[in-house]
């Protein structure tokens, strides 16, 4: 089993406000691992510290380390926009530009300078948007705005973007909270799939689907860890009273 | 900790409350029927025979409720162990509820003439069992391990009981030929008593299953 992420002694503060309390964890690489907790616990905080959002934030201090392949993600050396073509982000609401569906892929590639020949980058488009499981459906309007998709193929449309730098990580901040059951499942199982490329991260509030789609589960409560490990145990047997508490719907 | 929904709270407390009660309904029923095994009461019999209906009613009904919680509400952790193991324990407690009816059937049938000593040892057979059914209900209710044990160990002694019962009824029967069928009836009867504290063994398994999130390894 191979890390790809690793946080030591994590601290994240909100100028007084600590949100992250020393927060260790591993993430294994090509699983799934869902972060889980009350809202307000940390677990969004944690998220964009991975791909270092919270930069952007004046207030936010952070402390300890995070390192991707063993790298530190928050040294001087390493530049963010170089770390976010490693670390790739989808949000809780589908947010494509408002650009063609083929721009809203190739665009990530461009800026990234991975390619400037066309017939790369229409083989880059082509790929991404068939590992996002939309090609079938979007191939003969590629010119079409993004924004024009529905919710749940808008939602494949950001994944598709986020694939096309081919990053090791994704990051999902409740990716299927805006979609219905339909275009839910579809997700689900493109997070599935897509798993046997990348390592993924995903924050949710649904525990039903952190027992669909994750391999581990990590319990954040009030900044804490709480408690970690393979989903299949903390859905059934977490060792923990607050974790039970939590998933069973016991929190007041 | 109750659950933030409070109308989930009361629909497992409700499965709970059914669960006791199907217990209870039991006990009673054991204990009748370790009094018709003395007294041959045909009344008694007949009403340990209806009262069961209500034991395979209550089964119903909570394998229904259970039901419709886990599609209403897709439990998970100690909640959907609680439900699992219900679904599996009431199975058995049913039919704990149809060897108890067999004993008290049976147990009318069986001549007077019967020498005391069977219907002695066939009552201490049930008395175990029935300890054992309200030891095993306890630790359900009350979510312990501690008479485990102890629980499993009664199995132990009524499985040597009913076999020593067997030998001895066999006996019996090559001498006097002419009480077959009673003979045959107290060998059912300890059957069924031995059959029952398989069943509570079973229980025991869920309950530690309900409690510790596996299977015992023994």
């Amino acid at each position: 089993m191979v890390n790809t992420i690793i946080t030591k002694n994590l601290n994240v503060y909100y100028g007084d406000k600590q949100a992250i309390n020393d927060i260790s964890l591993h993430f294994l690489k090509n699983k799934v691992t869902a972060l889980i907790g009350p809202s307000g616990c940390g677990k969004s905080t944690f998220l964009r510290c991975i791909n270092r959002m919270n930069d952007v934030i004046d207030i936010c201090r952070v402390e300890g380390t995070i390192s991707l392949n063993g790298l530190d993600i928050y040294s001087k050396e390493i530049e963010v926009e170089h770390l976010r073509e490693k670390i790739g982000m989808v949000f809780q609401k589908p947010n494509p530009f408002p650009k063609s569906i083929y721009d809203n892929v190739a665009y990530g590639p461009r800026i990234h300078g991975i390619t400037d020949k066309k017939d790369e980058m229409d083989l880059i488009v082509e790929t991404s948007l068939k590992k996002a499981g939309l090609y079938a459906e979007v191939k003969d309007r590629l010119d079409d705005m993004g924004t024009s998709l529905s919710g749940g193929q808008q939602q494949r449309l950001c994944i598709a973007r986020a694939i096309a730098i081919k990053p090791e990580v994704i990051l999902m901040d409740e990716p299927c909270s805006a979609l219905d059951p339909i275009a839910t499942s579809i997700i689900e199982e493109l997070i599935t799939d897509l798993k046997k490329s990348y390592t993924i991260i995903i924050v949710t509030h649904s525990m039903q689907q952190a027992a669909r789609v994750s391999d581990k589960t990590a319990f954040f409560h009030l900044g804490n860890l709480i408690e970690e490990g393979d989903t299949s145990k903390i859905f059934t047997k977490p060792d923990h009273q607050k974790t039970n508490d939590y998933i069973t719907g016991r929190f007041g | 900790m109750k659950h933030a929904d409070k109308f989930y709270e009361s629909q497992l407390n409700t499965i709970n409350e059914k669960l006791v009660k199907m217990g209870s309904l039991l006990e009673k029923q054991f204990s009748s029927a370790l009094v018709v095994l003395h007294s041959r009461d045909e009344q008694l019999a007949q009403k340990v025979v209806d009262n069961d209906d209500n034991i395979n009613q209550l089964n119903h009904e909570i394998s229904d409720f259970v039901f419709q919680i886990i599609a209403m509400r897709q439990p998970i952790a100690d909640d959907l162990r609680f439900l699992f193991c219900t679904i599996k324990i009431i199975r058995d407690l049913e039919r704990i509820g149809d060897h108890i009816t067999s004993v008290a059937k049976k147990a009318t049938r069986v001549s007077k003439d019967i020498p005391s000593e069977f219907i002695e040892k066939l009552s201490n057979l049930g008395k175990q069992a029935s300890v054992m059914t309200h030891d095993a209900l306890n630790c359900l209710f009350e979510r312990r391990l501690s008479q485990a044990d102890k629980i499993t160990k009664r199995d132990d002694v009524i499985d040597e009981l009913h076999g020593a019962f067997i030998s001895e009824v066999l006996a019996y029967m090559k001498k006097h030929d002419d009480v077959i069928p009673d003979s045959l009836s107290l060998i059912q009867m300890s059957k069924a008593i031995e059959r029952i504290g398989d069943h509570i063994t079973n229980i025991m398994e869920e309950v530690h299953f309900l409690i510790e999130g596996q299977y015992s390894s023994d």
